[in-house]
């Protein structure tokens, strides 16, 4: 199998993955979202995000050369920042202090870090991508 | 940097697929280097010197910035 077959099968997997996962998020979230409550099953239309995200990215990563390696390594130092404002952010809006407006459990938080990660990091490439 | 990949690639009649399988790198490098996004490490511009026969110099062109 070529490399460019390899990179496409790829690409169609995440992209038929992607497609799947978000149309399941969006059906399984959009009551909870709109009665305000937090969604539990969020991390679903997160990894569809992230597959379609990966779907785009696919051509550029794939055949591993030097370009890939320089977008990741990127990315990776942008997400190292992204976490840590993810957790201060965290911290203070769940706060007894005066900017804690929401109230998460352990779970919830965890779910919220779980969500931006699995966005940024995929979400910093497509950046990297477009700029190198 | 400046460079002449797309006057070479065309002039040895390759396309940016094949230049990218012969250099062992994506399409999507071969894209962003003709472009002048991207400046290749000095490995892979070794590799497309040599693919092209020439020198590096006649390849890419080096300003001060």
């Amino acid at each position: 199998m070529t490399k460019q077959t390899k990179t496409n099968r790829n690409r169609y997997l995440y992209l038929s993955l992607g497609v799947l996962l978000t149309i399941e998020g969006i059906y399984l979230n959009y009551e909870a979202i709109l009665n305000g409550d937090f969604p539990d099953t969020i991390m679903l239309l997160a990894l569809g995000v992230n597959q379609l995200l990966l779907a785009y990215l696919a051509p550029h990563l794939f055949p591993k050369d030097e370009r890939a390696k320089e977008i990741f390594g990127k990315s990776m130092t942008i997400n190292y920042f992204v976490l840590f404002a993810s957790i201060t952010v965290l911290i203070l809006a769940t706060g007894s202090g005066s900017f804690g407006f929401v109230t998460l459990d352990a779970t919830q938080a965890l779910i919220v870090l779980f969500c931006i990660m699995v966005i940024a990091i995929p979400g910093t490439m497509v950046f990297y991508s477009k700029i190198l | 940097m400046k460079n002449n990949i797309k006057e070479i690639r065309v002039k040895h009649q390759l396309t940016q697929d094949d230049l990218a399988e012969r250099l062992e790198v994506s399409r999507q490098t071969i894209i962003s280097l003709e472009k002048e996004r991207y400046n290749p490490s000095i490995t892979l511009a070794f590799k497309i010197a040599r693919l092209f026969r020439c020198q590096i110099e006649d390849v890419f062109i080096y300003e001060e910035e």
